[in-house]
């Protein structure tokens, strides 16, 4: 009998489903990010709207990054349906703490997707997920040197505008 | 070439080598499927929630759409017990043929 499920099939179910549940997380990511940017854009926060409106794109591009590994492996990838995302925020400070706990949220769920690999013995997404592992890394860093920048500075107008000044200049080169 | 699968009482899957798809038989019915249709038909059939279809009001049926081939499917609770145990018989047999594939695949590089 020919091995039509290999030929057509390469991941098992259960991979595809995890990915296709990636999928709609770096999707509702994307968005959590635009809402964010829209929070600091009208509030004057030009720089930081810059910063979330960057990372809504990469969220994106994580997201079809995904969608694409599914397609070429002839598998189903779900266009995901995205539930509603934070507006409101008290605090310029409150929304990098919410995009650290995002990041933090997304990497166990790539940890879990290697975990999932390695019990299906799926060498080969397990080797394409290693992107995601390295770009976590890079996020949440991102992340948290922003936070720390709050520490440092203090949350008054002054702390603020030298905020603004530098956050769009974090960057991982580890 | 076509190849028998798996087979209940009343239905019975085959595949065919030179499509590459299946032919599911049912009530003298056939409807073809492509390997991702299939599983997009197994899940669907595996989502029912036979509790509430028996505890509702409504009739004890349910109706799947059949989109690859537009059409559809009437399935009483007894049918739709025939039909998990068809698909899930179904994918069993291909993992295992995929796995005996995978063992003689080695012999390829017996050298
Ligand atoms: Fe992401």
């Amino acid at each position: 009998m020919k091995d039509i499920l290999r030929r057509h099939h390469v991941l098992k179910e259960e991979i595809v489903d995890i990915l296709n549940k990636q999928i709609k997380t770096e999707a509702h990511s994307s968005a959590a990010y635009l809402a964010m940017a829209a929070w600091c854009d009208v509030r004057g926060y030009d720089n930081s709207a810059e910063f979330f409106f960057k990372q809504s794109d990469e969220e994106r591009n994580h997201q079809l990054k995904l969608f694409h590994y599914l397609c070429d492996m002839e598998c189903e990838a779900i266009s995901p349906s995205i539930g509603d995302t934070q507006h409101e925020f008290g605090t310029l400070r409150e929304v990098f703490e919410k995009a650290l706990e995002h990041e933090i949220a997304v990497s166990d769920s790539i940890h879990e997707i290697v975990g999932e690999t390695r019990r299906c013995n799926d060498v080969a997404t397990e080797e394409f997920m290693k992107w995601f592992v390295q770009e976590q890394i890079e996020e949440e860093y991102v992340a948290r040197r922003a936070l720390e920048l709050f520490d440092v500075l203090g949350e008054d107008k002054i702390a603020l505008g030298m905020f603004e000044e530098r956050i769009l200049d974090i960057k991982y080169d580890g | 070439m076509q190849e028998e699968v798996f087979e209940t009482k009343h239905a019975s899957i085959k595949q065919c080598e030179l499509t590459g798809s299946f032919l599911l038989t049912f009530e003298r019915e056939e409807f073809a499927f492509k390997l991702c249709d299939l599983i997009t038909f197994r899940k669907k059939i595996m989502a029912l929630n036979l509790t509430e279809l028996l505890e509702s009001s409504a009739p004890d049926i349910e109706i799947i759409h059949l989109p690859s081939c537009d059409r559809f499917l009437v399935l009483s609770l007894k049918e739709i017990l025939e039909f998990r145990e068809l698909l899930n018989g179904t994918f069993n047999i291909l993992a295992l043929n995929s796995s005996i594939k995978r063992i003689l695949r080695k012999s390829v590089f017996n050298f």
